[in-house]
């Protein structure tokens, strides 16, 4: 590894396309990846076209055909106010994985300067910054995103910043650890001689050499994040109730379990299928950029 | 063994402490007005006046802090729900149990049950039963918690009629809960198992014996077991504070009287000094947890313990 991003500094991209060519042949002949990258595909297109795709409105009443069973007309059937659940899903889609995506993003992109920052600086900039993610990480992250919530109040938007804030430790940690061993490296120590300037050393030397576990965190993160995106709406810190996000179906769904079960089955499965496909994906990147199964 | 003990005790004070301070400063930033809410509406401007003083709500954030941990750290005293005008701590003293009484019980299955199938999914890498095992693992980690504690009330409650669904009124009413709740850690404990029984088994050391001609039940729980236990505690402790969490919200699917049902519902009356309460109880439970998975670790590893055990050595925290 250290030999080809070496070189990657000075000469930049050809080498350094060689690593991510390399790690995606390895993952394409991993099969369980592929699985669960094409899974992620399909659902990605499904909520991406769910206008079109989707037999009838996300918010279309149709009292009279409330409560209707899973049938041809209704593949997931309807809800309490007679809403097709499967167009629903559809569209429910959209706001989860957009809401995955914003809360993953933003926790990214904070670990990513809390950490480099931490880790390039040492000293007592790096105690005081790692000692409040010790904090931080003290509190279960399910329960900062809950406090963070309910100071914020409940809404989708409060619930994407809660998420990505509480999973902030986790990336910092994790992007100090890289920046600590690339720092070593040759090259960095060749930027600092040129008198590149700290953050041009940051940004352009050691963060896109410490991305690789940065991107399998990601994956795995937005797994995580969707999780937490539904046990917040679970307790109604999340989207509110006409939204049709997963996990507000699931908190709605809950008031008919007795009678109407497959109306928590539905979005339950949509979400498990999205977090398999995504933890699927992200061991697969793991495995492809792991340098242990490099020869 | 004992010196590390009360350094990692002493090492919890400013955790909990800073823990405190955070959600405290969350919360009272929280906008809206708490005498508003408490009081109603309706109430005039003098009685809501009156009330934040009692509640010392017109002192500086800084001092209201200090009285805060004042209480809490040195009397246990949690302060008064706005809605009710409730001990908070009272409340906590009944709930507390039996929320740690599900979470104990949930860790307690994920380490006997997680464990084992990942052994046996290590040893036969790649066979059907490996397959089979890792792919149901995958399932269950893949799953809400509380949409597991959903379905399964509705499979063994509402349709097999063979458990409770909801309460807390005898042994039977634990099963789905704890269930439920241990099914995500059991299978994530199985799968770090056997990732790191995996990293054991290819080293040296376990081909060294192999070829003395030790018997393979031992190599596997002797030689192998031994050192991926070290990576295996610490995964599962955290996995298991993190669990805590998790373990809240499945309260709400059963109505159990713990921790849980009491923070949402103070969430959703706005009720704020119940949810700082909650959190800092249950974080520091969390900490706990971490502090046992630590000093299981160093019982577990003879460095560690030579290395604490020496004395004035200092510890090193390594940051993965």
């Amino acid at each position: 590894m250290s030999a080809n991003t070496m070189a990657a500094g000075t000469e930049a991209l050809p080498k350094k396309r060689g690593l991510w060519q390399n790690a995606w042949k390895r993952l394409k002949r991993n099969k369980r990846a592929m699985v669960g990258m094409y899974i992620m595909l399909a659902i990605l297109l499904l909520a991406i076209f769910a206008p079109v795709i989707a037999p009838y409105g996300y918010d279309d009443q149709v009292l009279t055909e409330a409560f209707q069973s899973p049938s041809l007309k209704h593949l997931c059937g309807t809800d309490n106010f007679g809403r097709d659940v499967f167009s629903r899903l559809l569209y429910g889609g959209r706001i989860s994985l957009t809401l995955g995506l914003i809360a993953v993003a933003l926790s990214t992109i904070v670990g990513i300067i809390v950490g480099a920052i931490s880790g390039y600086y040492g000293g007592a900039v790096d105690n005081l910054i790692m000692r409040c993610m010790d904090i931080m990480q003290s509190i279960p992250s399910i329960l900062l995103a809950i406090a963070i919530a309910s100071t914020l109040g409940g809404s989708m938007v409060n619930c994407m910043i809660a998420i990505g804030i509480s999973s902030v430790p986790l990336n910092a940690r994790l992007m100090r650890g890289m920046m600590l061993s690339v720092r070593q490296n040759e090259y960095v120590e060749a930027a600092r001689c040129a008198n590149a300037s700290d953050l041009r050393i940051m940004f352009r030397e050691i963060i896109p050499n410490a991305m690789s576990p940065m991107i399998v965190n990601m994956t795995l993160g937005y797994a995580g994040a969707l999780l937490n995106a539904a046990a917040l709406s679970f307790i109604g810190l999340g989207a509110q109730p006409p939204s049709p996000e997963w996990g507000a179906m699931i908190t709605a769904g809950k008031t008919y379990i007795t009678r109407y079960p497959y109306l928590i089955t539905a979005p339950g499965v949509a979400i498990m299928l999205t977090v398999i496909s995504l933890n699927l994906f992200g061991d697969g990147i793991r495995d492809a950029l792991d340098p242990k199964m490099k020869q | 063994m004992i010196r590390y003990i009360v350094k990692r005790l002493l090492m919890l004070i400013p955790v909990v402490l800073g823990v405190t301070f955070l959600v405290f400063t969350l919360l009272h930033f929280t906008p809206g007005d708490p005498a508003v809410n408490a009081l109603g509406a309706t109430s005039t401007e003098e009685a809501r006046q009156a009330w934040r003083e009692e509640r010392g709500l017109n002192d500086p954030f800084f001092v209201q802090f200090a009285n805060y941990c004042k209480e809490v750290f040195l009397h246990g005293n949690f302060g008064r729900s706005y809605s009710g005008n409730r001990s908070i701590s009272d409340e906590i003293k009944s709930r507390l149990p039996i929320s740690a009484r599900l979470a104990l019980l949930a860790i307690l299955i994920d380490f006997l049950v997680g464990t084992p199938i990942g052994i046996i999914s290590a040893v036969k890498r790649y066979s059907a039963l490996d397959n089979i095992l890792m792919l149901l693992a995958l399932f269950m980690v893949s799953m809400p918690g509380f949409w597991i504690g959903l379905e399964l009330s509705i499979i063994f409650a509402l349709k097999l009629r063979l458990l409770p669904a909801s309460g807390l009124y005898g042994p039977q009413y634990y099963i789905l809960p704890v269930i439920s709740i241990a099914l995500g850690g059991v299978s994530a404990a199985a799968r770090m198992t056997r990732s790191c029984m995996l990293d054991v088994i290819g080293s040296d050391y376990m081909v060294t014996a192999r070829a003395k001609g030790v018997s393979e039940k031992i190599i596997i729980l002797k030689h192998g077991l031994k050192n991926a236990l070290i990576p295996i505690i610490t995964q599962i402790g955290g996995a298991a504070a993190g669990m805590i969490g998790g373990a809240m919200i499945t309260e709400i699917v059963f109505s159990i009287p713990g921790m849980g049902t009491y923070m949402t519902n103070a969430i959703q009356s706005r009720d704020y000094p119940v949810v700082l309460g909650c959190v800092v109880v249950l974080s520091f439970l969390a900490c706990i947890i971490l502090l046992i998975t630590d000093l299981a670790y160093a019982f577990v590893d003879p460095r560690i313990r030579a290395q604490f055990g020496g004395g004035k050595k200092k510890s090193k925290k390594e940051d993965a």
